[in-house]
């Protein structure tokens, strides 16, 4: 059985435009922290949800320009974060054009799934470890 | 509909990564179309000018 990934969350950004799957690794490690948050800011499970997926898309596209540096990524992805939702307070809405630019396609969302989110957000933010992430 | 948000986004991006790691970057189909509309308009301008240009 395979242990967990040991690279960087910098080498995961680096290696995405020739491994894909490393980009999913980065995703998995901070998606409940961004989703959980976005939640404690804003009035609902799905607008979080949807900042959520413009931030990790805009993020996958940042990451074909991302430089090793020696500052954890976790920061860089929440500086995303912080600039999507500063986008959407001042417009009223949720921006969706990193996904577009993707070919991303919206999701509709159930009431169990609705209900799941609300668990996972609150549930709030794993304990970092400690691989310089 | 999805009842599992979080793995649906999750594939939605890695196929997006495989998109861009095959292709490069995919340009939405909103600005290719500005685009090439402001390709259009400049060679109708320089066009212009090049008859203008001739006649004087």
């Amino acid at each position: 059985m395979e242990g967990p990934d040991r690279r960087t969350d910098g080498e995961l950004l680096v290696s995405t435009a020739r491994d894909p799957e490393a980009f999913a690794i980065f995703y998995r490690r901070h998606v409940r922290a961004v989703l959980s948050f976005f939640r404690r800011r804003v009035g609902s499970a799905e607008v979080a949800l949807d900042l959520t997926a413009e931030t990790f898309a805009a993020a996958l596209e940042g990451s074909r320009r991302y430089p090793p540096r020696p500052e954890p990524a976790r920061g860089w992805l929440f500086g995303i974060a912080w600039n999507k939702l500063h986008d959407a307070q001042r417009c009223g809405r949720v921006e969706d054009v990193a996904r577009r630019a993707l070919g991303m396609a919206p999701m509709m969302l159930s009431d169990e799934a609705v209900e799941r989110l609300e668990a996972v957000a609150a549930a709030g933010v794993p304990a970092m470890r400690a691989n310089g992430r | 509909m999805t009842d599992d948000p979080l793995a649906a986004l999750e594939r939605e991006l890695v196929d997006a990564a495989r998109r861009l790691a095959a292709g490069g970057h995919r340009r939405s189909p909103r600005v290719g179309a500005i685009v090439s509309a402001l390709l259009a308009l400049g060679t109708l301008v320089l066009a212009v000018l090049s008859i203008v240009l001739a006649h004087h």
